[in-house]
Formats: C-alpha cells, sequence, structure tokens
C-alpha cells in the first residue's frame, strides 16, 4: 500500500494517507517527487475542499497521459479524497476534500486521508478558510512519503 | 445533432443578449444568487471572480484561438476536435459551477455537435456563433461586476509608500 | 541569446524561490496594491480591476502550457506548428500580465520567445513546463493575497432572503 503523510508545521496538525486504488501510477510518480512543499491554499468555488495551486515535481517527471487517467467529480468522491488536476510535466494542482461539496468538474483521483484522521482534515481546512477569508497567514503543507 | 438548429438558437440567443442582459449575468452578478453550495462558504467574490474567467476563456479566447488557428494554418476537422477537447472541459466546469448556466449548456451542445460534424466550413460557422455569443456574455460580466469595490482598494503613490515606510515605526505591530 | 539549458534553469530558481516565499511582483501587486506598469491609474486610481482582470490571466498560461504540452505529444504537430501556436496563445495574456505588474513571468516570456524555433520537441516540453511550474507559483501568490473575505459582504442569496426583502419594502 501506497502511503504518505501531509502536515503543517504551523499548525501542529498532520494527516495520513494512502492509495485510495485508482491512478495507482500517478500516485507513485507524485510520491517519487516527495519530500515537497508548498503553500496551503483553499477552494473559492466548489466547495469544501483544500487546494494546493502548484505542487512542483522537479525530481520525476510527470508523464502519463491524461487519457491513461481514471476521473471523477469531487461530488461523487468521499470525504478524504485526494485528487489531481492536470498533473504534467514538473507540475500539478491537488484538491482534498474535507466536508461537502457540489465540485462536479473531473478530476484524477490518487489517495485518500485514513478515516481516522478526518476531523484532522476538517479543522485544518477550517483554519485554512480562516487564512484565506480573514487573516492570510501563510501556512505551509509538507509531503513526506511513509514507510 | 442539427447543427444548424444549434446554430439558429445560439443566434437567436445572442441577439437577445446585445440589449437585454442574459439571466444568468442578472442571477450571479447582479443579485447574488447562486445554486446552493457554489461559492464556498456562501462567499459570491470567487464565482464571480473564477466563473467570469472561465467564462472569458471558454469562448471569447479558446474558441477564438480555435477558429484563428483554423484558419491560419489549415487545420483539419480531427485537431479543430481534439484542441476543443483538450482546451474546454476544465473551463466550461468551472463557468457552469458558478452559474453561467447557458454559455455552458450552449458549449457543451456545440462540443456534442462538433465531434459529429465532418465539414469544417460548417464548424467554423458554427463556432462563430458561438463566439459572437460568449463576446457578448464577457461584455455583460464586465458591466455587471460590482466594480465599485475598487474604492476600497485604492493604489498608494510614491510619496504615500515613502510616508508609509518613514511612519512604520509607529505601528503597533 | 539564452540557450535552453541557461534558460530553463533560470526559470527553475525562480521556482525553487517562489514556492514557500512569496513572489515578488505578486507582493508589489497585491498585498502592497503597487500598480508598477500603470494598470488601474486611468480607472480612478485603484488596483482593484487590476487583480480581477490581470492576475487570472496570468494564471490561465499555466493552462496554456499545460496545452501545448499535450499537443507536442502528438507527432503530428510539427516543431513549427507548435511554435505558432505557443505565440498565438500565451504571449498576450502573459504580456497583459506585465502591465499588470507581474514583470518576471513576461521576462520569462521574451525570453522563450527567443528561443523557441530553435527548440527540440523535448526541449519545448521541458521550457514548458518549467515555465507553467513558476506561472503556478504566482498564481499560489495571487490567491493567497486576494481579499478573499470581501465576499462577506456578498453572501450568496436565495428565494427567502428576497421573499423577506420584498415584504420590507410594503
Amino acid at each position: 500500500m501506497l502511503r504518505f503523510k501531509m502536515n503543517w508545521p504551523q499548525l501542529g496538525l498532520a494527516v495520513r494517507c494512502e492509495s485510495c486504488g485508482k491512478n495507482e501510477a500517478a500516485l507513485k510518480l507524485l510520491m517519487e517527487n516527495m519530500p515537497l512543499q508548498t503553500v496551503q491554499g483553499h477552494e473559492m468555488v466548489g466547495g469544501w475542499m483544500i487546494r494546493n495551486r502548484s505542487i512542483y515535481m522537479g525530481k520525476r517527471f510527470f508523464d502519463i497521459p491524461p487519457q491513461d487517467m481514471e476521473t471523477e467529480s469531487m461530488k461523487d468522491a468521499p470525504v478524504g479524497r485526494i485528487s489531481l488536476l492536470f498533473p504534467q510535466g514538473n507540475s500539478t494542482e491537488m484538491l482534498i476534500k474535507y466536508d461537502e461539496c457540489e465540485d462536479f468538474r473531473s478530476y484524477v483521483p490518487v489517495a485518500n486521508v485514513v478515516a481516522e484522521d478526518l476531523d484532522t482534515l476538517k479543522q485544518v481546512g477550517k483554519l485554512q478558510w480562516k487564512s484565506a477569508t480573514r487573516t492570510k497567514e501563510v501556512v505551509i503543507v509538507e509531503f513526506v512519503v511513509e514507510d | 445533432m442539427d447543427w444548424k438548429a444549434l446554430k439558429k438558437e445560439i443566434e437567436e440567443t445572442a441577439e437577445r443578449s446585445v440589449e437585454i442582459c442574459p439571466e444568468d449575468i442578472m442571477r450571479v452578478f447582479e443579485y447574488e444568487i447562486a445554486p446552493e453550495r457554489c461559492g464556498t462558504g456562501g462567499l459570491m467574490l470567487g464565482p464571480w471572480f473564477e466563473g467570469a474567467t472561465a467564462s472569458r476563456y471558454l469562448i471569447p479566447y479558446y474558441i477564438y484561438n480555435i477558429i484563428k488557428l483554423t484558419k491560419d494554418s489549415d487545420l483539419p476537422v480531427e485537431k479543430i476536435r481534439q484542441q476543443m477537447n483538450l482546451m474546454l472541459p476544465k473551463a466550461l466546469g468551472t463557468a457552469d459551477l458558478s452559474g453561467m448556466w447557458t454559455v455552458a449548456d450552449l458549449t457543451r451542445r456545440t462540443m456534442a455537435c462538433v465531434n459529429e460534424m465532418e465539414n469544417r466550413d460548417e464548424i467554423l460557422e458554427l463556432l462563430n456563433a458561438l463566439y459572437l455569443y460568449g463576446s457578448s456574455i464577457n461584455a455583460w460580466q464586465n458591466y455587471r461586476v460590482k466594480w465599485g469595490l475598487s474604492a476600497a482598494f485604492m493604489i498608494p503613490t510614491r510619496k504615500e509608500l515613502v510616508g508609509m515606510a518613514e511612519r512604520s515605526s509607529e505601528s503597533y505591530i | 541569446m539564452k540557450t535552453f539549458q541557461q534558460l530553463k534553469a533560470e526559470i527553475e530558481e525562480q521556482v525553487a524561490a517562489s514556492t514557500v516565499k512569496p513572489d515578488q511582483d505578486v507582493l508589489d501587486v497585491f498585498k502592497y496594491s503597487i500598480s508598477k506598469g500603470g494598470a488601474g491609474y486611468p480607472q480612478d486610481n485603484q488596483i482593484f480591476t487590476t487583480w480581477f482582470y490581470g492576475a487570472p490571466d496570468c494564471g490561465y498560461v499555466t493552462d496554456w502550457c499545460y496545452f501545448l504540452v499535450e499537443l507536442a505529444r502528438d507527432e503530428s504537430y510539427s516543431m513549427e506548428e507548435l511554435c505558432k501556436m505557443a505565440r498565438f496563445w500565451f504571449v498576450q495574456p502573459s504580456h497583459f500580465g506585465e502591465y499588470c505588474g507581474l514583470y518576471k513571468q513576461y521576462y520569462f516570456t521574451k525570453e522563450i520567445d527567443k528561443i523557441l524555433d530553435t527548440l527540440t520537441r523535448e526541449e519545448f516540453v521541458q521550457l514548458l513546463s518549467a515555465f507553467r511550474a513558476y506561472i503556478a507559483n504566482v498564481n499560489v501568490w495571487v490567491f493567497q493575497y486576494m481579499p478573499w473575505g470581501v465576499g462577506y459582504a456578498f453572501m450568496r442569496k436565495d428565494g427567502k432572503y428576497f421573499e423577506e426583502a420584498l415584504s420590507l419594502c410594503n
């Protein structure tokens, strides 16, 4: 089972993530680029999802053609789903659903936050929303492979 | 699907939108009405910012560029379809999610039609009709965005910036 | 004129510099509301229109690059065609981004434009991918500093809201 961790040092919070059984080749490529850091953002239209608008894959070029990857909408995905948007070359976007959303756009699902950590994920989501709409405090997220 | 009927529908919709502001624009930009959960947390700035941009890209930019390239580079039908199917879906989804339903519906049906059409000139006629409609939508969005917000975000002059810097030690934090 | 390797390295350096620390152009325009190129000044000296139009135009350059790299996989497109599409597609929005104060990204666009015709297909993919990664970082900081909280003044409304409002009009 492919596993990694998302860690938000400023918030003192972390969640464990594992493959969702879809697009494992894409997840593998993403994980080959870890450890990774980026700014934690939030979705502003489609609902309660945190969003990383730039994940830089500098170690391993992402070269899986889009037609070879399964897609799904976040509306239909379970809470905790981690999906990619336009993964290609050096970069991808990532969305993580932490509560309800109506977003019917297509994304590439790769992983889930484990069930025991969903409350923590929701906490991160609410804190990031506060940052996006009020405090503007920069929140960094780290991605680390787990053995 | 009858492309001529669709083209006529698009042209009629475009014609109406020349003088009458389309319902989608009134609903979302003027009256701040959106489908439930569209606009995270109920905030309409997201759908305005992202919905207006997506609509502007979807038709006035993407469709325009496909038409331009088709004419300039003699693009064959299969490449028109390839580019259309590659470029449009993300912006289409965002426009739809932001309440631009007619834009999304007409674009979706145009894509379905083009995917079945073989005559390049007819495809261009259909895309051009959509382009004209999309341009009108772009104009109305620009008209209805609540630009009064701008008054809250004034540009500081050099003198003001220097003045602020000189007073920085007075700041509580 | 820079070589492909030099330009790619320069862009990657900027990607690294703007991943967890703010991009300077975005700080200037979005955090400090400075109009560096004059955008917004003729429109009653405000920065909001620059944010509304300039930032997303620049952000969509990431998608133009994505499309170009996808099409580059298709060998039926010649390099000449790909270069022409690149010039059609992202030079204009990138130039507009410059007017809005996002200078660095347009500097890279101009440098890419200079060597575009010399690139192999693989170099084209590598260079646009690196550029896309930089623009994606610019986009991150735009979203970080955009005052989304203003949206609390414009909350979504429904039928009940308007019915209540109507009842108060009588």
